[in-house]
């Protein structure tokens, strides 16, 4: 993503004001819940990142394709729970609430499944996952799983 | 993990308890203490299933770096009624396979079963050490360091 030029009020000491334009990083445009998800799905291609001896990594395409996903998971606080894993090449979000837990795998670029689960009381545990193609579809879940 | 497939005993005993080493961070949760359903994903170069330990120490040999280790009651993962079970590693004294866990990265009916599989097993194991194990000496010093 490129840097934005933003204008801003700037309040000087005297309690006067101007105008700056000042060059703004657009991590700072985002709430932190989604700088924290950015930057955890930008050290998959890093060299430290720990993949297991012989693991596929995932690729900067797979990578992109979270980001555009994940941006459209609203509300934002929603990724403050979520937890990303790196497997095989693909990625995987998942979020876990009580008895419910709800996993978006990514497994390359433009392709999505959703996968719910609900454990009941006698230890039985339901579930579904189904291909999905609107990412919006995961906002859907994610209100059955914080309801 | 290994390309050849390996000979199996019998299946372990009930009451028997058996150890799943951390091999990655995101196998484990520090706070709440827990085991993540990430720790029993299994992909196609597991070609007879996940490995454990009789104990931590069989667990994590083979590993040149882990995270910690949990605790798993072969009696609990029979009573899942996933049709897994745990049988020993004859070749390799200590080594226990988890078997029939379904690949994850498989047919969409695969990955689903495989990650209610893994989740169901994270539930019914124990975190026990969050860190290295065994320490090291050097971390065995450092309450002595003045």
């Amino acid at each position: 993503m490129k840097s934005e030029e933003t204008e801003e009020t700037v309040q000087t000491a005297t309690g006067g004001s101007f105008y700056s334009t000042a060059t703004i990083e657009p991590m700072h445009l985002f709430p932190s819940a989604v700088e924290r998800v950015f930057n955890v799905l930008d050290a998959l291609t890093t060299p430290e990142y720990a993949y297991a001896p012989g693991e596929k990594r995932v690729d900067r395409e797979t990578i992109q394709w979270a980001k555009k996903v994940l941006l459209r998971v609203l509300p934002s606080y929603y990724l403050r729970s979520a937890e990303i894993d790196a497997f095989q090449g693909e990625i995987h979000v998942s979020w876990e609430r009580d008895a419910k837990r709800v996993v978006v795998f990514v497994p390359a670029q433009n392709v999505l499944k959703l996968y719910m689960e609900r454990a009941k009381g006698d230890g039985e545990v339901v579930h579904i996952l189904r291909s999905i193609d609107d990412p919006r579809e995961i906002n859907v879940a994610l209100r059955w799983l914080f309801s | 993990m290994g390309t050849t497939p390996i000979r199996l005993g019998d299946p372990l005993h009930e009451e028997a308890i058996v150890y799943r080493a951390f091999a990655l961070h995101g196998y484990r949760q520090r706070k709440p203490p827990k085991v993540r359903p990430f720790a029993y994903y299994r992909d196609e170069s597991h070609i007879d299933g996940l490995s454990l330990g009789e104990t931590p120490e069989s667990a994590v040999a083979g590993l040149e770096i882990n995270y910690g280790y949990c605790s798993i009651r072969v009696g609990d993962i029979r009573a899942l009624r996933q049709g897994l079970d745990v049988r020993p590693d004859l070749d390799n004294p200590g080594h226990l396979i988890l078997c029939n866990v379904p690949i994850l990265t498989g047919s969409d009916e695969e990955r689903g079963r495989a990650a209610q599989i893994a989740g169901q097993l994270a539930r019914i194991s124990k975190p026990i050490c969050f860190d290295h194990y065994p320490p090291s000496q050097a971390e065995d010093l450092l309450p002595s360091i003045p």
